[in-house]
Formats: structure tokens, sequence, C-alpha cells
């Protein structure tokens, strides 16, 4: 997560093929858009996984290596994550811990609130830095 | 943007969304492919492209209607009924972030 410091977004950046790309969380991004009042699009799919072919056999251990990585990246903690997907912190630890299999509605309540925290830290970074900019 | 679609271009999006989930190839992916056998699909890439479909198709997908969906003709046999019942054939375009 990029980080606002009042009146600015800190963003990192990337030469790719000699042009300089700034590197922003797509949520600040499309936040950022939606609040100027324009269009914009994403030209391909997103680049996310962990490792390449999973297999099946292994989806529980795979599944619990990609669920970890997102709750971290979103800042969650498993107490966080289980209160806000209401979902008991014992499951989530065991499904962390590939020790059961969580069917679709538990996966579903866990996606939806890792979700609903980007987007609502997009929304602060953004408010933050106007903030910041309106009180300079 | 909303556009009415046929059966076919049904068909054709939703093996789009499920190729792009894989980050296959959408011509390795027909109303045959099973999600899981095929494309090595896990349990979030399940939920994540049941949580599309509604996003795309403005529709609701019931947990243990998506639980029973093995194959892209599955998705697509489901979402005709559910959008037929929705009284809406209609897809959203790329994501309209000025929605």
């Amino acid at each position: 997560m990029c980080v606002s410091n009042f009146n600015s977004i800190d963003y990192e950046r990337a030469l790719l093929a000699g042009v300089s790309y700034a590197i922003v969380p797509e949520e600040v991004l499309v936040e950022l858009i939606r609040r100027v009042g324009i269009r914009a699009k994403p030209a391909t799919p997103i680049d996310e996984q962990v490792g390449t072919s999973l297999d099946p056999a292994l989806d529980d251990e795979a599944l619990a290596r990609r669920l970890i990585l997102r709750r971290k990246r979103v800042g969650l903690t498993q107490a966080a994550l289980a209160r806000r997907a209401g979902v008991r912190v014992e499951t989530l630890n065991r499904i962390e811990r590939a020790k059961c299999t969580p069917d679709f509605a538990t996966l579903r309540k866990l996606v939806v609130a890792m979700n609903a925290t980007e987007r609502e830290q997009a929304v602060a970074v953004v408010d933050a830095a106007i903030q910041g900019k309106e009180n300079d | 943007m909303m556009n009415l679609l046929t059966r076919e271009e049904l068909e054709a999006k939703v093996i789009e969304l499920a190729a792009k989930q894989a980050e296959v190839d959408s011509a390795e992916v027909s109303l045959k492919t099973n999600f899981r056998v095929d494309l090595n699909y896990d349990s979030l890439d399940d939920v994540e492209f049941v949580m599309t479909l509604e996003e795309v198709f403005d529709i609701e997908i019931g947990d243990q209607q998506a639980e029973r969906v093995r194959t892209v003709g599955d998705a697509v046999s489901l979402l005709s009924s559910l959008v037929a019942s929705a009284g809406t054939v209609a897809v959203a375009g790329a994501r309209d972030v000025t929605e």
C-alpha cells in the first residue's frame, strides 16, 4: 500500500524499456480517476499468480499461501480479517495452515472483506492527499 | 456501457473471463473446459471468477449454485437462467470507474 503523506501520494517507480512508470495500487488509481470524473479501463488481465501451475492435490496449501499473501498485502491480521468477514478466527487460522478446506461461502466472505478493506484504504489515501492539499 | 448479448456472445464472454482468471489464451477454453482439471483453478479462483461474473453481468449467484459449476458450459447455463430471470440480457463493458 502506498502511503499518503498528508498532501501527497507516495509511489514506487519502475523503468521499463526506457520509460519511467509510477506504481500505485490499482484501487488508488481508480479512486483518483473516479474523482476526476473520467473513464479508465485496464488493457491487460491482472498478473497475480503464486507459482505457475497449481496441482489440484495441493489445493489447500496453495490456497493458504495465496490467502496469507493477500491478507498481508491488505495489512489485516488474522483476527481483523476474521472479524470483518464474520468468520471465526479459529476457522481462518485452520484455513491458513491448510488444515481444512473452506467452503465457497466462507471464502467469498473473506474475499469480500479484503476487497472492501482495499477499497477503504484507497479512499483514505486519496482523502488524506486532498485534505493535505487543501490545508496548504 | 451495457450491451445486449446473444447466446454465442454470452458464451464467448464467459470463455474470455474464464481464460483471464487462469491467465491462458481464450482459444484454449471451450464450453467443455473443466475449471479445476483443465484450468487448474483453486477454490480462491472459483470465488474470484464467480464474483467477476456477478460484477460483469450484474447478477447475484448463490453459494450453492456456484458450487455446482464445474465447467465453462455449466457457468454459461447458470448465467443464462439467471440473466433470463432478471429480465435483462446485458453485460457491462470494461470496468467503468465513473459509475
